[in-house]
């Protein structure tokens, strides 16, 4: 995956990011990608949250108040 | 948020006149119809609304709107106030500005504030109404400077935070544009929004909120400069996801690199 499809996943596809955070295993599974212990551990480490924000700020529209 | 139904209120609170709450309702309302055509003539243009199916029967509504949004001032104002030249120069350049910013491929600084940043000029109508309302035609000039200082601080926040689904879109922004152009033969666009872009744009809106409070200042508004202090705080507040957010990305992208 590059830089830019990883970019588009987090942005884009709530799911993505979702799976990753709450079940790793089967995320990296469903990528065709072995779910190694050490990948798992680095995976759990990772703040979900921080990039679920950054995403819903990436979801603006101009209003008026 | 562009302070739009906010303006005419924090501009007779600055002059030496009583607040006349019927004329401030009447602003709003037309200024709340202004908006939606101006929304409804985005999204068209914009292609979120097929005209083809069911939301395309929006599209007359648009009319009512526009005549709503103007009515109210012909209340307010006989055919040969001074009034009516703004109210035309406005409308007609807010409509030429969306018109040719949706026709750009590209765009620079210059025509950023030329174009881009005008879209929001239709909101200096109910300025300039309010203005001249309050016998204070003098305030009007001022006043104009808020909205387009306004205009162009909205315009590039809103094209910093949807720089992803205008890429994805194919819309030219200025912030865009300067990531095409700066970023390099050997790096991604992704990889310079987050990395440079971001932290670019922010000192831009810091500067222009700068520039916003001066004029604040200047107009002897309390309004305004306490919305500008609220919006500094949410400036900081999304530049702070931002920079928490797209480390996290980064950190993510070293970890699936390394399997």
């Amino acid at each position: 995956m590059t830089f830019e499809e990883l970019v588009d996943k987090v942005l884009h596809e709530p799911g993505f990011y979702g799976q990753l955070k709450d079940n790793p295993e089967k995320a990296l599974k469903n990528a065709g990608v072995t779910a190694k212990p050490e990948l798992v551990k680095a995976l759990k480490s990772v703040n979900f949250d921080s990039l679920k924000r950054v995403a819903h700020a990436s979801d603006h529209n101009v209003g008026i108040c | 948020m562009f302070p739009l139904l906010h303006l005419p209120r924090w501009i007779a609170e600055s002059l030496p006149v009583c607040v006349d709450e019927n004329f401030l309702d009447d602003v709003t309302y037309s200024s709340i119809c202004g908006y939606y055509y101006t929304r409804l003539i985005d999204n068209f243009m914009d292609a979120d609304i097929d005209v083809r199916n069911q939301n395309g029967g929006l599209l007359p509504v648009t009319g009512i709107l526009v005549s709503e949004f103007q009515f109210i001032y012909q209340a307010y104002f006989p055919p040969q106030h001074e009034f009516w030249d703004r109210f035309r120069t406005n409308w007609r350049q807010a409509a030429e500005s969306a018109g040719h910013d949706a026709a750009l491929t590209r765009v620079d600084e210059e025509e950023f504030q030329r174009i881009s940043s005008r879209k929001f000029c239709a909101a200096a109508i109910p300025v300039t109404a309010t203005c001249y309302y309050c016998r204070h035609p003098e305030v009007v000039e001022a006043w104009d400077e808020v909205v387009r200082d306004l205009g162009r601080w909205s315009q590039m926040f809103d094209d910093l935070l949807d720089w992803h689904q205008d890429k994805a879109q194919g819309r030219a922004t200025w912030f865009l544009t300067e990531a095409e152009e700066r970023r390099g033969r050997d790096r991604s666009l992704a990889h310079w929004v987050i990395h440079d872009g971001g932290p670019w744009a922010f000192d831009l809106l810091r500067h222009w909120t700068d520039d916003l409070r001066e004029l604040a200042t200047r107009v002897g508004s309390p309004g305004l400069e306490k919305f500008l202090h609220d919006r500094e705080a949410l400036m900081a507040e999304k530049e702070r996801d931002w920079k928490r957010g797209f480390a996290e990305l980064d950190r993510l992208a070293e970890i699936l690199q390394a399997t």
